[in-house]
C-alpha cells in the first residue's frame, strides 16, 4: 500500500512540475480549427489552408490595410488603354531555395489550376482571361491558348476576355500566387509537406506533424521586412472550449472564437476584442414559391425584422446591418435594405393580401444546424410571430450537406445563408444574386439587376462603378426585398497582452508577418 | 475447424459491412463537393469523374474494393488527395496508445473493484463501488472530460487541458475513456462472481475450512471470467466509440474523430478507410473473445 501511495504522490508531484508549458521563446502559439485540407495554394477552397497559405506565400499583389491593391511579386502593372491586356513587372525576388521567382511560375501556376485534371474548385476565379473557361471546360486541349504569357523572366501578360475592373484584386487571392513547375513535377503527390515546399512569403513551412501541428519560421529569402517572430506553432484545436482552456492555461496565446457559454466571462476580460470580418449572415425567400412571389409580404417580413434583438440574442458583437455589402469594403451603402418598422411591416402584409396575418399560408424557414442558426431562426420565429401575427412557420433543421442539397435542388420558402468575401471588392458579394449565378438559391431572375452588376465590373471609373452597385442594391434589398441581411460577422477572440501587432484582417487572414512578443513580459513563459 | 469457421464468417461480416457502409455514404443526401460557395457544374462533374462518383454506388463500391486488395484504400475528399492509407498511418497509432491504454486501465481496475466489492456485499465499500459505477455508465463521456477540465487543470492546475505533446497529456484521456468500460467490468464481474459465491461447491469449500480469500481468487474468479470476458466485445466498442468524443474533447489527432468528420464531409473514402480500421478492430475482439470461451469453460468444447 505505501508503494502505490508513493508512485501516486510521484506523479502528482510530476505533474505539478511539469504543468508550465515548455516553450521556446518570441513563439507564437495560435489555434487552427482543423487540420488544413491542402497547401496547395491552387486545390484549395478553404480558409483554415488558406489562412496558412498566405504567410507562406505571395502573389503578385497585395491589400493594404484599407484594401488599396499594392504590389506584391509585381512591384508595378500597367493596364491596357482598352482595359484588355494587364503587364504585370516582377521584382527581384526569391523562393526559399534561393531560386529567383519568375514569371513562367505563374503561367505554370495559372495553367495547373485552370487544367481540367485537376479539377480545382476555384478555377473559374480567372475565367476573365482569355481562353480560360474554353480550357478548363476541355473545349480547348492547348494550355498555351489561355492568355497569360511570361513575356521574359520578370514580365507576365494577361489578355483579359473584356475589362474587369477589379482584376488586380483576384491577384492578391492565394490560388493565383506561383508554383514552381521543378517541385511540383518532382514530387507531385507531396509537394506541400515541409520537406519539399518551397515559399515566396515571410514564412517557411518547418515542420506539418498532421492533424497536430504546423510550424513556420521566417524566410531568409523573403525580399520583403522579414517577421521578427522566430516560430509560429499552429495548434490543431477543433473544439472552441478546449482552445480557451488552452489559451487560459497559458498553451496558446490567441484564441480566436469564444463558446457562446463563456462570452459572458470572457468579453469582460482585458484581452478580448471583437473584430469584424467581411462575412454578411442573411435569409432569402425562394420567390417563386407562395406567399413568397409576393414583393409584399417579402418586404413586410423584412420591415418586421428586428436586427439588434437577434445580435443580442446570439450574443457577441455582431454588427446588425440592413445592408448587404458589408462594413469595411467599397461599395458597403448602410442605407440601403429595409429597416424595423412594425408598422410599415404590417401595412405591407395588408398590401400582400393578409391583413393582421389573416389566411396567410404554413410557411416552412429552413436552415443548418448550428446551435446560433437555431437561435436566430426561434427568434425570427417569434419577431414575425408578435409584428405581423403569422402564427404557421415551422422551422425545419438540416444538417449541413442535406440542407446545401436542399437548397440547390429545392430551396424552401425561406432559408439560411451567409457568404464570406474572397476579394475586397463588391463584386464579389453582389453577383451572388446573378440569374446564372449558382449561389442564388431564391430563384430570383432579374436583368436589370444583372445589366448593373455587368457594368459595374467592366467600367474602369471607380464613382461610375460604385454607383452601378447602389442601383443593384437598392433593386436587391428594397424594390424586390430578395434577401434579408440579418448582420455582420465578427471574430470574439482573446490575446495575451504579450502579443503585439496582433492583426486579423477582414478577409481573415492573420498576419504574423509583423505580430512581436514582447519577451521582457514575464507573463511569458 | 471451428476457428477456420469462425475466421470465415468474420471475413463475411467485415465484406458486409463494408458494403453496407459504402451504399450509405453514397445514397445519404449531399454530397462531398456540396459546399456554401457553390462550384461551377462542369468542374463539379470534373470532380466527380476524377473520383468516380459518376458510377452507379454499387459499381464504384467494386471498383473500391479492387483497389483494397491492392492495398489503395483511395484518397480523401476533404484533404485533397492525400491517401486515405496515410491519414490512418498518421492517427491510428495515437488512438491505439489511447484505446489500449484505456482497457488496460479499466481491466486493471474494474475486476479489483468488482471482486471487492462482491466479496464485501453490502458495505460502505460495496455502496461506493455500486455508485462509481452507475456514475460511469450513466455519466456522458464529454461531461466527464468537462469534469475532469475542470478539476485536474482548472481547480488543481496539475494537468494540462488538451492535446497529446508530452506523457502528462495522456493522463485526462486515459482517465475520461476508462471510466465507463471500468464500470462496466466492475459490474460484470461483482454481479457474476456474487452468483458463484452462492454455489453448492463454493458452500461445499466453505464448510471445509477454506479461507474466503483462496475461495475467491482460486475457485470462483475463473468461473467469472466467461461473463465477464463476453462483455469484453461491448467494452472495447465502448472503447472506441468514447475516443470520438474524447479525441474530438481533447484535441487528439487520432483516427476516430474522422469518423465524425468524415461523415459530416461526406468523405466517402475516409469514411470507407476508418469504417474498415474499426470493423476489423471489433470483429477481431469478438473472434479473440469466441475462441477463449472454450479454454475457459470446457463445457463450450463440447458445445
Amino acid at each position: 500500500m505505501q508503494k502505490w501511495s508513493y508512485c501516486a504522490l510521484c506523479l502528482l508531484v510530476f505533474c505539478a512540475c511539469t504543468r508550465t508549458p515548455k516553450l521556446q521563446k518570441n513563439t507564437l502559439r495560435f489555434p487552427i480549427p482543423s487540420e488544413p485540407p491542402t497547401l496547395d495554394w491552387s486545390l484549395s477552397n478553404d480558409h483554415v489552408s488558406q489562412q496558412i497559405i498566405y504567410q507562406l506565400q505571395e502573389g503578385l499583389t497585395t491589400h493594404d490595410n484599407k484594401f488599396n491593391v499594392r504590389g506584391a511579386l509585381a512591384h508595378r502593372w500597367e493596364i491596357s488603354k482598352d482595359g484588355k491586356t494587364v503587364t504585370f513587372h516582377l521584382r527581384d525576388a526569391k523562393w526559399s531555395d534561393g531560386v529567383s521567382v519568375r514569371a513562367a511560375d505563374f503561367v505554370f501556376s495559372w495553367q495547373r489550376l485552370l487544367n481540367p485534371k485537376h479539377a480545382a474548385e476555384y478555377a473559374y476565379f480567372l475565367y476573365d482571361i482569355e481562353n480560360a473557361l474554353e480550357y478548363n471546360t476541355a473545349k480547348l486541349q492547348n494550355p498555351d491558348a489561355v492568355g497569360v504569357k511570361a513575356l521574359d523572366d520578370k514580365t507576365l501578360q494577361v489578355k483579359l476576355k473584356n475589362p474587369v475592373a477589379f482584376f488586380p484584386h483576384i491577384t492578391t487571392h492565394p490560388i493565383t500566387f506561383p508554383q514552381r513547375q521543378d517541385i511540383v513535377e518532382a514530387h507531385p503527390k507531396d509537394f506541400t509537406e515541409a520537406k519539399h515546399l518551397r515559399t515566396t512569403g515571410p514564412f517557411i513551412l518547418s515542420q506539418w506533424t498532421h492533424d497536430s501541428k504546423l510550424v513556420l519560421e521566417p524566410n531568409p529569402q523573403y525580399y520583403g521586412d522579414k517577421p521578427t517572430l522566430d516560430r509560429v506553432e499552429l495548434l490543431v484545436i477543433k473544439e472552441d472550449s478546449t482552445a480557451l482552456s488552452l489559451y487560459e492555461t497559458g498553451h496558446l496565446d490567441v484564441a480566436l472564437r469564444i463558446p457562446p457559454l463563456d462570452f459572458d466571462r470572457v468579453s469582460k476580460w482585458p484581452d478580448y476584442r471583437s473584430v469584424p470580418y467581411l462575412r454578411g449572415y442573411y435569409y432569402g425567400f425562394n420567390i417563386t414559391l407562395k406567399p413568397f412571389d409576393n414583393i409584399w409580404v417579402r418586404k413586410a417580413f423584412a420591415h418586421a425584422t428586428d436586427r439588434k434583438e437577434i445580435v443580442k440574442v446570439i450574443k457577441g458583437q455582431k454588427i446588425p446591418s440592413i445592408s448587404w455589402v458589408p462594413r469595411g469594403m467599397p461599395g458597403h451603402e448602410p442605407d440601403i435594405g429595409l429597416t424595423y418598422d412594425p408598422d410599415t411591416a404590417r401595412s405591407c402584409l395588408s398590401k400582400g393580401g393578409y391583413p393582421s396575418g389573416k389566411n396567410f399560408p404554413s410557411v416552412t424557414l429552413m436552415y443548418d444546424t448550428l446551435e446560433m442558426n437555431k437561435m436566430v431562426a426561434e427568434n425570427l420565429q417569434f419577431q414575425w410571430k408578435t409584428v405581423l401575427g403569422i402564427q404557421n412557420i415551422d422551422l425545419q433543421p438540416q444538417e449541413w450537406k442535406v440542407y446545401l442539397d436542399t437548397l440547390t435542388r429545392n430551396p424552401p420558402q425561406i432559408f439560411r445563408m451567409g457568404w464570406g468575401g474572397d476579394f475586397p471588392d463588391p463584386h464579389n458579394f453582389l453577383d451572388l444574386f446573378l440569374s446564372n449565378s449558382g449561389n442564388n438559391n431564391t430563384r430570383w431572375k432579374n436583368k436589370r439587376y444583372d445589366d448593373l452588376i455587368l457594368a459595374g465590373s467592366v467600367s474602369r471609373n471607380q464613382s461610375e462603378r460604385m454607383s452601378k452597385y447602389r442601383e443593384a442594391q437598392k433593386l436587391l434589398l428594397q424594390q424586390e426585398a430578395v434577401i434579408i441581411p440579418l448582420f455582420q460577422e465578427t471574430f470574439e477572440m482573446v490575446i495575451k497582452p504579450y502579443v503585439e501587432n496582433f492583426v486579423i484582417d477582414e478577409l481573415e487572414y492573420p498576419h504574423f508577418k509583423t505580430t512581436r512578443i514582447r519577451l521582457t513580459d514575464k507573463t511569458h513563459p | 475447424m471451428a476457428a477456420v469457421r469462425k475466421l470465415l464468417e468474420a471475413l463475411a461480416c467485415l465484406f458486409f459491412v463494408l458494403f453496407a457502409s459504402f451504399l450509405m455514404a453514397r445514397s445519404v443526401p449531399g454530397g462531398p463537393f456540396d459546399q456554401e460557395k457553390a462550384i461551377p457544374p462542369h468542374i463539379k462533374k470534373f470532380m466527380e469523374v476524377k473520383y468516380g462518383f459518376n458510377r452507379s454506388p454499387i459499381q464504384h463500391f467494386f471498383s473500391y474494393f479492387n483497389g483494397l486488395f491492392h492495398g489503395d484504400l483511395g484518397v480523401s475528399l476533404k484533404f485533397t488527395n492525400r491517401p486515405v492509407i496515410d491519414i490512418i498511418a498518421q492517427s491510428l497509432p495515437s488512438s491505439l496508445t489511447l484505446g489500449v491504454s484505456a482497457l488496460a486501465l479499466a481491466l486493471l481496475l474494474g475486476f479489483p473493484l468488482g471482486i471487492l466489492s462482491a466479496w464485501r456485499r453490502g458495505t460502505w465499500l460495496d455502496t461506493a463501488s455500486v455508485f462509481l459505477c452507475v456514475s460511469g455508465v450513466t455519466l456522458p463521456t464529454f461531461l466527464l472530460g468537462a469534469l475532469c477540465v475542470l478539476c485536474f487543470t482548472h481547480w488543481l492546475g496539475w494537468l494540462p487541458p488538451a492535446r497529446l505533446d508530452s506523457a502528462e497529456h495522456y493522463i485526462m484521456p486515459v482517465m475520461t475513456l476508462a471510466f465507463r468500460p471500468c464500470a462496466i467490468i466492475a459490474q460484470m464481474t461483482r454481479a457474476s462472481l456474487i452468483g458463484e459465491l452462492k454455489s453448492d461447491y463454493v458452500r461445499t469449500a466453505r464448510a471445509k475450512g477454506v479461507s474466503e480469500a483462496r475461495i475467491i481468487l482460486l475457485h470462483a474468479l475463473r468461473n467469472t471470467l466467461v461473463p465477464t470476458i463476453s462483455v469484453l466485445g461491448p467494452v472495447v466498442a465502448n472503447i472506441l466509440t468514447g475516443s470520438f468524443i474524447v479525441e474530438h474533447f481533447f484535441a487528439i489527432p487520432g483516427v476516430a474523430k474522422y469518423f465524425i468528420e468524415a461523415v459530416t464531409n461526406r468523405d466517402v473514402f475516409l469514411i470507407m478507410g476508418v469504417t474498415l480500421v474499426f470493423a476489423v478492430i471489433m470483429i477481431a475482439t469478438s473472434l479473440i473473445v469466441d475462441l477463449m470461451y472454450p479454454r475457459l469453460d470446457p463445457r463450450m468444447k463440447n458445445g
